[in-house]
């Protein structure tokens, strides 16, 4: 927060430049960042399903991966997904250059576990959730919830390090496996309200593994290659993930909305 | 006219980052809208005078008519703060100088302000420097600054030692000046322009530029740090040119 004289000056002319960009778009732009300093608690999977979800909207989706030395997401979306990385200048600056660039194109971050202290620290330092605002995004963490202490300690953390982003944990029945986290991933407004993503049957997974189309494309065509009920069955996994999302981001708007006529 | 201010930055050794320092002073009263005015004294080509062409100008501190033009004139100039970034070498040179030119004297008596920023490096011939300027001081504001910009380490500093040489001088201030991001360094650097206008994304001439986002965001940053280290000293105080600044705000507002 700028408290001082010399705070609210560079401020100020940080913010000159930025202020006309931000007023150039009306509705927030989302940019999501899939993020937990935990492995293996599906973040790389909800990004996938995030990515499809976006890209159904008319492909107006850029997303980058940060899991150095795996990039899966790349991997399995390398139509709209930039392999990034944070080890050097020159790679922060070709990742959050293009991120802070607001065209209406939707943004989307895998954050590996590994890069998850590094990425939030120059966040912190350069003032990205700040500026990407003024800019005309909506900044919103998606945090795949987990009862372990340091993926609980983390949540409260960025609650605290970031309250201009919308944080959001996310209740993946795979990974929770019944138990129950609420009370540790209190969530401190409406719209942020914990996401759910059902369980995925294991021959369903195995499938969508293999899937050389999107999550979205198997809305609108069953694929060939998979018995027709188990193709109907991820047809409406998938539907409900994406009805999950979509009551997210109108829940969002809704509250974007009740602001404005407040004020 | 509030009393002159004279803020003397250097260090007998080279590459500690005095330059950078005297920028970071330029950026400071800039942004607090006290006039101020600079020499640099890399004649004949001066880095200073690269960043801030308006404000600053290159002078030999060996040649008496170049003293002149800034001891002479520091009651009739424009500029109520004068920052000298002085070169290698010439630290002790100069503040010798200004012994003999009596302007130790006229700061004892109170007619001048005099601060000095010694930039040091990390050896212990930086603490000896400290002893040898602490001959020249009077009652000089002395400011210890130890500058982190070239990943400097200052573990050769063993406590006890460094405590028996700041006693030397009396009331010095310890600065910090943290690193900043190399690149970031480097291209504003490049840009040749003050950090101020980097951080804005302007151009010397006051044109938009296309600096990058994550380093207009680094410099920021650390810029607010360094600053942050003159707000805990209380510059503007020293410089007594707080209520001059105020009072140039308040006439600009009046006139509308």
């Amino acid at each position: 927060m700028s408290t001082s004289y010399s705070d609210r000056v560079l401020a100020a002319l940080y913010d000159s430049t930025l202020a006309a960009t931000a007023s150039r778009t009306t509705r927030p732009t989302p940019l999501y960042i899939i993020a937990s300093p935990r492995a293996l608690c599906g973040k790389t999977f909800l990004a996938l399903l995030m990515a499809d979800y976006l890209f159904q909207d008319g492909g107006n989706v850029d997303a980058y991966d940060l899991n150095p030395g795996e990039y899966a997401l790349a991997a399995c979306r390398p139509r709209i997904t930039t392999k990034a990385d944070l080890s050097t200048t020159p790679g922060q600056i070709a990742l959050f250059d293009r991120l802070i660039a607001n065209e209406g194109k939707a943004k989307l971050i895998d954050l590996g576990y590994s890069l998850f202290e590094r990425f939030f620290d120059v966040c912190e330092q350069i003032e990205f959730v700040e500026a990407a605002r003024r800019r005309g995004f909506e900044v919103i963490i998606l945090f795949p919830a987990e009862p372990h202490p340091s993926a609980t300690a983390a949540y409260e953390n960025m609650q605290r390090r970031f309250p201009d982003a919308v944080l959001v944990p996310v209740l993946n029945e795979a990974i929770l496996k019944g138990e129950r986290v609420h009370d540790s991933y209190q969530v401190d407004r409406e719209s942020a309200a914990a996401l759910q993503v059902p369980l995925m049957p294991p021959v369903l997974k195995a499938y969508a593994g293999q899937l050389s189309q999107s999550l979205a494309q198997v809305r609108a065509h069953l694929p060939a290659n998979m018995p027709k009920v188990h193709a109907l069955e991820l047809r409406s996994w998938t539907r409900g993930v994406f009805v999950e999302f979509r009551e997210f981001e109108l829940r969002l708007t809704l509250e974007k909305l009740r602001t404005s006529l407040r004020t | 006219m509030a009393k002159p201010a004279v803020l003397i930055v250097g260090a007998d050794k080279g590459g500690v980052g005095k330059t950078t320092v005297s920028r970071t002073l330029l950026d400071y009263f800039a942004a607090h809208q006290i006039p101020t005015r600079a020499f640099d004294t890399e004649a004949p080509k001066g880095t200073l005078k690269r960043f801030y062409p308006d404000v600053s100008e290159i002078v030999d501190m060996n040649l008496v008519p170049d003293q002149m033009k800034i001891f002479d004139t520091l009651s009739n100039a424009h500029a109520s703060v004068t920052i000298i970034d002085v070169r290698a070498g010439l630290l002790s040179p100069t503040l010798q100088s200004l012994r003999d030119i009596g302007f130790i004297e006229a700061a004892k008596k109170g007619q001048i302000t005099f601060g000095l920023f010694h930039i040091l490096g990390p050896t212990i011939t930086s603490l000896d420097e400290i002893s040898e300027t602490a001959a020249y001081l009077g009652d000089a504001k002395y400011f210890m600054v130890k500058n982190f910009i070239n990943n400097t380490h200052y573990f050769q500093w063993d406590e006890q030692t460094c405590a028996a040489y700041f006693k030397k001088v009396k009331d010095a201030v310890e600065i910090t000046i943290p690193k900043l991001n190399e690149m970031a360094c480097e291209q504003v650097d490049l840009a040749s322009v003050p950090y101020l206008s980097f951080i804005a994304n302007k151009k010397l001439n006051g044109e938009a530029a296309s600096y990058s986002f994550v380093l207009r965001g680094y410099v920021r940053h650390w810029l607010g740090n360094v600053w942050a280290e003159y707000d805990r000293i209380k510059l503007t105080d020293l410089v007594a040119a707080r209520a001059q600044a105020d009072s140039i705000q308040q006439a600009r507002a009046a006139a509308g």
